[in-house]
């Protein structure tokens, strides 16, 4: 099916290419770039309760070639090796309960591209797999820039169709639903979708649900003088499907019943950011600035800052802070609420992300950039960057609930740590194009 | 008849449908003005000549793409919120 779709999907590209090449005419160079990049990412999360934190590595590499003048293909990989620990119960004491886990995800992707005069139009591909979660995902973008070549509309969509590893839990009641745990078999005997398990006697031990995801993103950027330059983002995206982690429990009065949350998500976010260059400073500053909604009552919102500065011709230092708070989904409760008071209608929750919170993050990032003048660098790339990367997280929990009447606190959910730096990112890459 | 306010303690709290999400009007329409006042004066904004700032890579958004995936990775799965890099095509027309 996936192979299908791809083909059909190349052959109207294949299509939309020659229709476009017609339209722009013939260009005296090639419109693409050969470009590569590998870079990796390490995030550490410091959590409460001696049980460690969290760790994730996350590679990835990038290798673009040309077909030509107009066409383009890119592969990419990457990967996420996480590590920690993770609370099994939400609930007023999850620190004493919590397990340490481990999980390797790979992530493929390929992107086919036409690039015109004045237009790009690229179809993607992606898969990823992990052992209880496989990811498919196809989709299609395209920019254009309007007469006066101040302004760059672009539009993307993608579709998922992802499936997600669950105990069978039959016609059971959802308070009596049981989680999923790194014993049960998640079987893949294709690799690109889940079959589910059987015990010897034929019965179903686990499942896998289906989960879609639409996206559509609509942007414009526009050059408001010749140091200034804005970008409009609108996103909107629908998720049907199963949505809850099936591994996390929630203590729901007497019982601990598998997280349940509703199957339907409908969200949308606008961002505006603005580069303005300095040009006696060779420097620019950066602001962006977001708002976010969606139909589980989740409101956020984050605001940057960031400055640039070279510093001679080949480094290249910015700085950034970035500022973000949300409100809770509207079933998310304290812990000490849902075992006391039980769930705010028919679900119940742990996950942080569906929790109040603010967070900062503050940053740096120093590049070195080698540019072939008279000879290739490396004696291949027209232009090398290395970037390093350093980030500083900090999180503060906000209640959910009233403060006054939780006699048990927040402190011991696990849902985040209570230190003043709570994560930190390190970042490594190298981009070249040639 | 006036009723006394329930003990959030002793009663159960209401069961609340999650909302649909509300795009005010004025918000809609505040976005839609500006789409037509920038669509508008791009034509003339900036001249082909006067782009040497705007083609500096410190002026192109998402300028590193696995710095912004990796980011937009890592906010995913600590945020609820989504969205913001855009659709691609943050260049300055200066090819």
């Amino acid at each position: 099916m996936r192979l299908q779709l791809t083909t059909a999907t190349a052959a109207a590209a294949a299509a939309t290419a020659a229709v476009l090449a017609l339209g722009l005419g013939a260009a005296p160079a090639a419109l693409a770039d050969d470009r590569a990049e590998v870079s990796t990412s390490l995030f550490a999360e410091k959590r409460e309760g001696g049980k460690g934190g969290l760790t994730v590595l996350h590679p990835q590499a990038l290798f673009g070639v040309d077909l030509g003048r107009f066409v383009s293909l890119d592969f990419g990989y990457a990967a996420d090796v996480v590590s920690g620990a993770t609370a099994t119960v939400y609930q007023v004491d999850a620190t004493t309960g919590a397990t340490t886990f481990s999980d390797v995800r790979n992530e493929g992707t390929f992107t086919f591209g036409f690039h015109g005069k004045r237009s790009r139009l690229a179809f993607t591909g992606t898969f990823g797999t992990e052992r209880d979660y496989l990811s498919r995902q196809i989709g299609g973008s395209a920019s254009i820039d309007l007469p006066g070549r101040n302004t760059t509309v672009g539009l993307a969509y993608t579709h998922g169709a992802d499936q997600v590893c669950n105990r069978d839990n039959g016609m059971m009641n959802p308070l009596e639903a049981r989680a999923l745990t790194g014993a049960d078999e998640c079987a893949k005997p294709d690799v690109i979708s889940g079959s589910d398990a059987l015990d010897p006697t034929g019965a179903r031990l686990t499942k896998w649900e289906s989960l879609s995801i639409d996206t559509a993103q609509v942007s414009l950027t526009q050059n408001l003088s010749p140091t200034m330059n804005l970008q409009l983002a609108l996103f909107g995206q629908v998720l049907e499907g199963f949505q809850s982690n099936p591994y996390r429990r929630v203590q729901v009065g007497p019982n601990t019943p598998q997280e349940h949350i509703p199957d339907t998500r409908a969200r949308w976010s606008i961002t505006a950011r603005v580069n303005r260059y300095l040009p006696k400073l060779s420097a620019a500053a950066h602001f962006d600035g977001r708002f976010y909604n969606d139909t589980w009552g989740v409101t956020g919102g984050n605001v940057g800052l960031g400055y640039s500065q070279y510093v001679g011709k080949p480094l290249l230092l910015r700085v950034q802070l970035r500022v973000y708070q949300q409100s809770a989904a509207t079933f998310f409760r304290d812990a000490f609420f849902y075992e006391t008071l039980s769930s705010a209608g028919e679900y119940w929750t742990g996950d942080r992300e569906l929790s109040p919170v603010r967070n900062a993050t503050l940053g740096a990032k120093l590049t070195l950039i080698t540019v072939g003048e008279d000879r290739p660098v490396w004696g291949l790339f027209d232009k090398l960057q290395l970037n390093a990367k350093a980030d500083l997280m900090m999180i503060g929990v906000v209640a959910a609930d009233s403060v006054s009447m939780n006699v048990d606190g927040i402190d011991k959910q696990f849902i985040y740590g209570n230190s003043l730096i709570d994560g930190v990112v390190l970042q490594l890459g190298l981009l070249g194009s040639y | 008849m006036r009723h006394a306010p329930p003990d959030p303690l002793s009663a159960p709290r209401a069961p609340r449908a999650p909302r649909a999400p509300r795009a005010p009007r004025a918000l809609a329409a505040l976005v839609t003005l500006l789409l037509l006042l920038i669509g508008g004066c791009g034509r003339q904004a900036v001249r082909a000549s006067e782009k040497k700032f705007l083609a500096d890579q410190v002026m192109i958004f998402d300028d590193d793409p696995h710095e912004s995936s990796a980011d937009e990775h890592l906010r995913t799965n600590r945020e609820g919120a989504a969205g913001g890099r855009g659709a691609g095509g943050g260049g300055c027309g200066c090819n």
